[in-house]
């Protein structure tokens, strides 16, 4: 099962799956057994009162659950042939689901029932969630309350990324307490904000990340282990020097200055998006004691739907920025569909994403095929559809250069993109086998023979339980198949792909076409 | 800069009071300093790393000891204010000693002077469930319950979610009595898509308060005396969690609109919620079997409120297709006139609705009706419920009759508004209004931070607050006839807004007659005795 997942300004938790998931047939009705068991993944002992539900991957209604025995083993019969996805739960676990193997993004393999299904002796290694506190205090030992703890994770989704997954505030004692943590590979930062209302002379917090640098970009990652109790103190400096960006005028984002957020955002570990600096509502307009160096300034409000970002270059004197931001390059998008259903746009949504970014830019196609999408900072974006009948198939932009695929923002001026969407897809489906029979789990790649590893053309998919897997719906063409039990590959990286063409499939998908075939797991070059 | 506010003056030994700067204006050249120490107004002991400011814009910080020191001071009066997170500046509202913060005439150099920061408190606790076990993510409310514009109020002061221990800390608490309320989780997120994002099982409890009773007049109160930490740990019964699902018609696509799930009894309305923000589509996660009262709004375009309520049970199942459709409430109207032969059209007046209804208080607080020369009004987009209803008038004019159909509105101080048909709302102003000056003999400590009250004997309108300086107050635009006149430290609890509470008063005090165009006289020997 396929999923993407696109990182969004985190003040709540931002996460916003954009599912482009293929459709599964469920055929024929009959008595087939999904059966398992649920044990602890770290001791490897049985969990008894694990709460088992299976779920259609089609949506179909007919949920079927049940609960594990003292002994871990869980049974639902009977079981209609399908496509199933299977969640389990427990008090003082983590839910998950079968096959994912990573609790930050929503990857997992479908459990597949009939007459050459394997939905039979499933192993489900619950997590216990970790929990990560400390104390932040000052150089002189005190407590610092109402400093901002990001946790930022690392995924790998198509290519290696850093999200926010969650922000608490220490309180006045200085500690906090982030919780009901995924085993994971995370990192720490701490801000402090200017005090309400108070726009202080006396010298103010240097953003801080764990472990005791200023610099985002060397971070130290904290390798978080199921059910961990990792510690994270901070003892954070003030500024000597620095300059202030003051925002000034009406935001104009929706709600009112009420709900606004001005967050400075900073390049992280691993070319990530961080805060360097937040202004929640009602505290004033001006960040004291920003370091130089490039910023994006975020404005949104504080459900985070609503952002517009703008580039800030920090020298060696104070910065004003002027608001509404100076002519933004306002985003507009047609979607037409050809060879297809106009209808099938109902309830798709087109959204432009970088790499780990900061701004929320899905937005829903209207019926008439327009988009508008909130302003954003320069850069190079890829162009993702949330549809699950069209893929896109060509765009051309007014006023932005289109590079492999992806749209390059300009500082300013309106752009427009024409987007044809079709709805001819072609369909790649087979097995995956290793010398010992059908590979569950396995990543499989289907990248374009042009261009392998082009982020709108390449596709992963993690192997069903019976090593089944299926594309749906991508654009006609030669590509080049391949699967590998590494399932941190980051096949959007044409680097990462590269060593594993040699031993793949090529294949040739057809409009319309349905393509079914078996391939061997590579082993990793 | 630290922005000063600076409200009372201190006597200081140092300097005689009465000095300004103008007195100072011509001195110049000689430069002085100013040192002394911030200390806990509780316990006296020195508060290190404080802000220390001036009302100059100067600022500094205590050292280890809490000494601070400014230097190359200008004769002038300065203010002075210590701040630091966990204390109470002083000069804040709410203050709890009368030392507002410092003001120094400096014509010499000026050493050892105090300035006292008061501590505050906290309340922290464990939510667990019947089972004992730790209930995490629930949300836990510090309310207080007070008298503001003598109507008792429920005010939140805070609220804090519980951790993955079931732990929560409510910090930066005045000394004083707190209910404090569990309840289930609350988060309010949007989305854009076909399902919200999963969240976790959240627990579905009936909202409990410290104590174990779900109500909050027979709530357990939390007695927290200047930075002291008190503990209240909270059991609660988990219930079997449902969904209510459905969308909100005419719903502005892509703005902010807030849904809230109340049951009743001070319940403000917290609820787990996820909107689709393209489409109004909605799911409130977390509810347990009752009776409930579904409320959702947006401001349209202008600042007007939209809004639809609607009751829903929900018995051992989840609810779908709730449709909400918003629109603006009624506009409740009136006229204002002045039965005088002056020809003012337009003296000035304005009637302020303040809801009675916990959600809606919060939401909308008071409205404020604002007169056209032509002296109609009208309050836009009042929803349905019960209100208080007040009036401010001046210049010499006082309500002499306020009609809602046949309702009295002096007399009840209430109004229901319904869904349909409002009765047009008729204004007297009159202006043979007279005044009244009073004053307090004794003791001297009690003629500051004090209150004074007039009370009209036949207790058929609202009574008039005044606030007591230097032992002296004073009440302007008042009806003729007779009344009684009490005064009571800050801070008293007495519901005078209340009818019933007001002609209780009606007897006692002292008797004052106001007559058209004079100045009435009233002396009182002390404070009056303070109500039960």
């Amino acid at each position: 099962m396929k999923t993407r997942w696109l990182p969004i300004l985190g003040v709540v938790i931002g996460c916003l799956p954009v599912s482009i998931a293929g459709q599964k047939q469920v055929s024929g009705a009959g008595g087939y057994r999904i059966s398992g068991t649920a044990v602890n993944s770290v001791t490897g002992a049985p969990l008894g009162q694990v709460h088992i539900v299976a779920a259609r991957d089609d949506g179909a209604a007919g949920q079927l659950d049940t609960t594990t025995g003292a002994d871990g083993k869980f049974a639902i019969e009977p079981v209609p042939a399908g496509s199933w996805s299977l969640t389990a739960e427990r008090k003082g676990y983590l839910r998950q689901v079968y096959g994912q193997r990573d609790l930050n993004i929503g990857t997992n393999s479908s459990v597949i029932t009939g007459p050459k299904g394997a939905s039979e002796n499933l192993l489900l290694p619950m997590h216990q969630p970790a929990a990560i506190s400390g104390k932040v205090v000052d150089e002189r030992g005190e407590p610092v309350p109402g400093a901002i703890i990001h946790l930022l994770v690392q995924t790998i989704s198509s290519r290696k990324q850093v999200m926010i997954r969650k922000v608490v505030a220490t309180d006045d004692q200085g500690d906090y307490r982030l919780f009901d943590l995924p085993p994971t590979t995370c990192y720490l930062s701490a801000v402090v904000p200017n005090p309400m209302g108070v726009i202080s002379e006396t010298a103010g917090f240097v953003p801080q990340y764990y472990s005791n640098t200023a610099d985002a970009r060397s971070a130290a990652p904290i390798q978080l282990k199921p059910g961990a109790e990792f510690v994270a103190n901070f003892a954070l400096w003030r500024a000597r020097g620095g300059v202030s960006v003051t925002v000034d005028g009406d935001t104009g984002v929706e709600g009112g200055n009420g709900s606004q957020l001005l967050v400075l955002v900073t390049e992280g570990p691993e070319g990530s998006s961080v805060s360097a600096a937040t202004l929640g509502p009602g505290q004033g307009t001006t960040f004291s004691h920003i370091q130089l160096r490039r910023y994006k300034l975020v404005v949104g409000d504080l459900e985070s739907i609503n952002t517009l970002a703008e580039w800030v270059e920090v020298g060696s004197q104070d910065v004003t920025v002027t608001l509404p931001m100076a002519d933004p390059p306002e985003i507009s998008a047609t979607v037409r569909v050809v060879d297809g259903d106009p209808a099938s746009l109902r309830g798709a949504t087109l959204a432009l994403a970088s790499f780990s970014d900061v701004v929320n830019s899905i937005r829903p196609i209207l019926p008439d095929g327009s988009v508008k999408i909130a302003p954003m900072p320069s850069g190079r974006y890829e162009i993702v559809l949330g549809s699950a009948q069209l893929y896109v198939k060509s765009v051309t932009a007014r006023n932005a250069r289109m590079v492999d695929g992806m749209v390059e923002l300009p500082e300013s001026g309106a752009v427009r993109l024409d987007i044809v969407a079709a709805g001819d897809g072609a369909s790649v489906s087979g097995m995956v086998s290793s010398g010992r029979g059908p590979l569950s789990g396995a990543l499989v790649v289907l990248a374009p023979r042009k261009q392998p590893g082009d982020p709108t053309d390449s596709h992963g998919y993690q192997a069903d339980s019976d090593g089944s897997f299926k594309f749906s719906n991508i654009k006609p063409g030669e590509y080049y198949l391949f699967a590998t039990d590494d399932w941190q590959l980051e096949w959007g990286d044409p680097a990462k792909v590269k060593p594993y063409l040699a031993l793949a499939k090529v294949v040739k998908a057809d409009p319309r076409g349905t393509l079914e075939t078996q391939i061997e797991v590579s082993r990793r070059p | 800069m630290i922005r000063l506010m600076i409200r009372t003056v201190l006597s200081l030994t140092v300097v005689a009071l009465g000095g300004t700067s103008i007195l100072f204006a011509g001195q110049t050249g000689r430069q002085f300093s100013l040192s002394g120490s911030v200390v806990n107004a509780v316990t006296a002991a020195p508060v290190p790393y404080a802000s220390v400011a001036l009302s100059n814009g100067s600022s500094t910080e205590t050292d280890a000891t809490g000494a601070f020191q400014f230097s190359g001071l200008e004769a002038n009066v300065y203010g002075v204010m210590a701040t630091k997170a966990g204390f109470v500046p002083a000069g804040l509202p709410g203050k709890e000693v009368p030392e507002d913060g410092l003001e120094i005439s400096l014509t010499a150099s000026v050493a050892n002077i105090v300035v006292k920061l008061i501590p505050l408190g906290a309340i922290r606790g464990r939510v667990v469930d019947g089972a004992g076990e730790p209930v995490q993510n629930a949300t836990v409310t510090a309310l207080r319950s007070t008298v503001v514009y003598g109507r008792r109020q429920l005010q939140m002061v805070n609220l804090v979610q519980t951790n993955d221990l079931g732990d929560y800390r409510i910090s930066g608490l005045l000394a004083g009595k707190y209910l404090v309320q569990a309840a289930g989780t609350t988060s309010h997120n949007a989305y854009y898509g076909e399902k919200p994002p999963a969240e976790g099982a959240t627990d579905a409890f009936a909202p409990t308060y410290f104590g174990g009773a779900h109500r909050a007049d027979a709530a357990e109160l939390v007695s927290l005396s200047p930075g002291q930490e008190a503990r209240a740990d909270i059991a609660v019964e988990l219930e079997t969690e449902h969904v209510i699902r459905g969308r909100i018609a005419n719903y502005r696509p892509n703005t902010k609109a807030t849904l809230l799930l109340s049951s009743g009894d001070g319940d403000r309305g917290l609820a787990s919620v996820a909107l689709e923000y393209a489409t109004g589509r909605f799911e409130v996660h977390g509810v347990r079997d009752g009776v409930y009262r579904l409320l959702a709004y947006q401001n349209n375009g202008g600042q007007q409120l939209v809004f639809d309520q609607r009751t829903i049970e929900v018995t051992g199942h989840d609810v779908a297709d709730v449709v909400l459709s918003l629109a603006s409430a009624a506009s409740v109207k009136g006229t204002v006139q002045a039965d005088d032969s002056t020809g003012n059209r337009s003296p000035r007046f304005q009637m302020q609705l303040v809801p009675q209804d916990v959600v809606f208080s919060e939401i909308t607080g008071p409205a404020w009706s604002n007169p056209a020369k032509n002296g109609s009004f009208e309050i836009a987009s009042v929803p349905p419920g019960k209100y208080w209803v007040d009036f401010e008038s001046g210049d010499g004019y006082y309500v002499a009759s306020a009609r809602a159909g046949d309702t009295d509105l002096l007399a009840t101080q209430e109004i229901a508004i319904g869904e349909g048909g409002r009765p047009p709302i008729e204004i007297v102003l009159r202006n043979d209004s007279g005044t009244v000056r009073g004053m307090i003999d004794s003791p001297p400590a009690a003629k500051t931070d004090a209150i004074a009250l007039l009370v009209p004997e036949s207790c058929s309108r609202h009574a008039i607050v005044g606030y007591v300086a230097s032992g002296v107050f004073g009440f302007a635009d008042v009806a003729p006839g007779a009344y009684r006149v009490y005064a009571w430290r800050q801070g008293v609890e007495l519901e005078y807004g209340l009818p019933n509470t007001l002609c209780a008063l009606a007897h006692g005090g002292v008797r004052v007659e106001v007559e058209a165009g004079r100045e009435a006289t009233v002396r009182l020997l002390d404070l009056s005795e303070e109500p039960k």
